[in-house]
């Protein structure tokens, strides 16, 4: 029984202390989801997040969830990025790259768009400036699916 | 002289089946003093000296490395 | 100070060396759209007793989309000073017609004959588009312009490069084209003629032509390779093809009396009159073509913070020349904002087959022929030379400066079987040189 418990206990401790990044995108469904990976060293995505917070403001109503992955290794990094550009959406942290693996990502930085029923309908890697129009016309279709 | 090194370059070339990393794994690789001209002002004034003072010239390469963004 | 935190921005960076004109895409700081990006250095040269340069360059880049960047850059490069003609030296004071035919120079005894007629300024400026041909595709295409008072040139240049291995891996390609008009005051000199006195009614006989031309083609074949997350490699094969007038018109060489090794007159055939009588030197003939290939690899590692650097090239000619180069360089990172590089360089070339440091008397070409190649030039000799550098900077959110001194050293091999007097010259003697530079980035 204490084996067990102390068992438990490292486990969960150990999951902590790795910080394994884990996202249940179960419970986004009827959302829209806008998943973006990203790290501070990566100037596209410096420049991707003004619109971001856009997309996320003005399009929240209509079922829109922005959440933006981290990849920096050190926390640091990440925060003073986000201290001098805020994120107006959630934020979660793969620093060892877990979801990153996991969703195969294959450049910095990338953008996955899952429908409301949870079914990934569109890969996008990079972020250019004016490629922004036509990217949030294809969310508000999928918003109206 | 010269066929060795370019056997031996290709040999070393072909073995970087394993190398490379993973697009989220570049934060060093972006920093600007990793970039392979990471001063080209400096690299263009030197060459220009020696360009003047030597019997050879240029040489250097460009690309690659670096953040590996969009 | 900016509000926004200024990114690294490592592109690609733009073709530089093959005509040591374009821009690069300068790392250290990343502008926001529209602005422009300013990198400005100057540089100062100074050879004891010889040549003395100084060299202001100041270059602009503007992002103008993402990935796509148009650069300028301005360089200046004021030089005075003397720089050996490839005369010999001797136990006695020698006169030199100068190049445009009017008024001498002399050199004392027992020093390197230098010609200081150059006090010139050369202003180049150049210009370059990089732009994305698709995701994994780029183009960089370049111009430039240079100009002093007897020299022109004009050159063009383009770069492909592709990334493949998730970015892992980079192929370049690129070809420039150069063409050159050297037009020396006093014309061009017939090869292996007799330098005449100044003012001699037969010195425009001993010229060819006005103005000459040379044209350059350069090829350039590169792979990247990132090795793991902090280091990463570099190959690159070149290839360069000047045609056209490769001829230094100032550079001559002594003829010497074969027994006693002292230039002679060139009317008497004896011993000159040292400050009255001209030594005897023909001017020096290059072929009209040179093929050269380089090889060049380099290696950066980052060590927490520091940067290790170390670049090698070979390059071989068709003039037979071959010659290697090692450059390293470590970045050490002293704080968040400072950094010290030191910095070592060696080079070693081997002599141009038709390099020969004087004639004895009787065994020169004749005047104008056109198969025979010779010079005198030491910088077509056989040298070795060492570079020691110190570099101290601050790099900062939004600019960065340095400041550089660099101690640059040639030495050369004596001839072989040298007679007479010359037993007693250093005809090749070392060269030092300091360098002292500043690098702003705005």
């Amino acid at each position: 029984m204490i084996k067990r418990l102390f068992a438990l206990i490292l486990l969960a401790s150990l999951s902590n202390i790795s910080q394994a990044a884990e996202l249940d995108l179960a419970k986004y469904k009827g959302k829209v989801v806008y998943l973006d990976f990203w790290a501070s060293w990566c100037v596209p995505c410096r420049h991707s997040f003004p619109w971001m917070n856009k997309m996320n403001n003005e399009l929240t109503d209509k079922g829109l969830v922005v959440i933006g992955v981290n990849l920096d290794e050190e926390r640091a990094a990440a925060d003073s990025f986000l201290k001098s550009i805020p994120a107006d959406f959630k934020v979660i942290y793969d620093p060892k790259g877990d979801l990153a693996t996991k969703y195969n990502v294959k450049g910095m930085p990338s953008a996955y768009i899952f429908d409301r029923s949870g079914k990934l309908v569109k890969t996008h890697i990079g972020f250019k400036n004016k490629d922004a129009d036509s990217a949030r016309s294809y969310i508000e279709s999928v918003l109206s699916r | 002289m010269r066929y060795i090194f370019i056997v031996l370059t290709v040999l070393s070339l072909s073995a970087c089946s394993q190398w490379g990393v993973k697009p989220w794994e570049r934060s060093v690789l972006a920093k600007p003093e990793m970039a392979l001209d990471n001063a080209p002002l400096t690299s263009a004034l030197d060459d220009h000296i020696y360009f003047s003072k030597e019997a050879s010239s240029g040489g250097r390469g460009f690309g690659g490395g670096g953040c590996g963004c969009n | 100070m900016k509000k926004h935190q200024k990114i690294t921005l490592a592109l690609a960076t733009a073709t530089c060396s093959l005509i040591g004109g374009l821009p690069n895409a300068q790392a250290e700081i990343s502008p926001d759209y529209g602005d422009w990006d300013v990198n400005a250095a100057l540089l100062f040269y100074s050879e004891a007793d010889r040549v003395k340069a100084i060299e202001p360059v100041i270059s602009a880049k503007k992002q103008i989309d993402t990935d796509e960047t148009v650069s300028l850059k301005l360089v200046l490069d004021s030089l005075t000073g003397a720089s050996a003609n490839g005369a010999v030296s001797t136990n006695i004071a020698q006169t030199f017609t100068r190049p445009s035919g009017n008024g001498t120079y002399t050199t004392s005894a027992n020093e390197t004959p230098l010609d200081d007629t150059f006090h010139d300024t050369r202003v180049a400026v150049s210009a370059s588009w990089e732009m994305p041909l698709s995701r994994m595709d780029k183009l960089v295409l370049g111009g430039n312009i240079s100009n002093e008072y007897d020299y022109t040139s004009i050159g063009v240049s383009s770069l492909f490069s592709r990334d493949i291995n998730e970015r892992n891996t980079t192929l370049s390609a690129g070809l420039s084209f150069a063409s050159d008009s050297i037009s020396p005051e006093g014309g061009t000199p017939n090869p292996f003629s007799e330098m005449l006195p100044a003012g001699d009614a037969g010195y425009s006989a001993t010229r060819v032509d006005t103005s000459e031309s040379k044209t350059t083609i350069d090829v350039l074949f590169g792979i990247t390779q990132v090795i793991d997350k902090n280091s990463l490699l570099q190959f690159n094969y070149s290839f360069s093809q000047a045609d056209g007038y490769l001829t230094d018109p100032f550079k001559v060489i002594s003829v010497v009396d074969a027994t006693t090794g002292i230039p002679i007159d060139y009317v008497t055939g004896v011993a000159i009159v040292p400050g009255t009588t001209l030594s005897q030197v023909v001017y020096e003939n290059r072929p009209d073509s040179r093929t050269k290939h380089s090889m060049f690899t380099q290696y950066k590692r980052n060590f927490s913070g520091d940067v290790f650097d170390i670049s090698y090239r070979y390059m071989f000619d068709d003039w037979e020349i071959n010659s290697h180069t090692v450059d390293f360089k470590y970045r050490l990172k002293t704080s968040e904002t400072t950094f010290w590089q030191p910095h070592v360089r060696f080079y070693q070339q081997s002599e141009a087959e038709f390099y020969k440091p004087y004639y004895l008397s009787g065994s020169q070409p004749t005047a104008g022929s056109k198969t025979e190649f010779a010079t005198a030039d030491y910088r077509l000799g056989e040298m070795n030379t060492m570079t020691l550098g110190i570099e101290y900077g601050h790099v900062y959110e939004d600019h960065g400066w340095s400041f550089a001194a660099e101690y640059y050293l040639q030495t050369s091999t004596e001839p072989d079987n040298k007679v007479g007097e010359l037993n007693n010259q250093e005809l090749s003697p070392d060269v030092d040189a300091f360098m002292l530079r500043f690098n702003y980035d705005f």
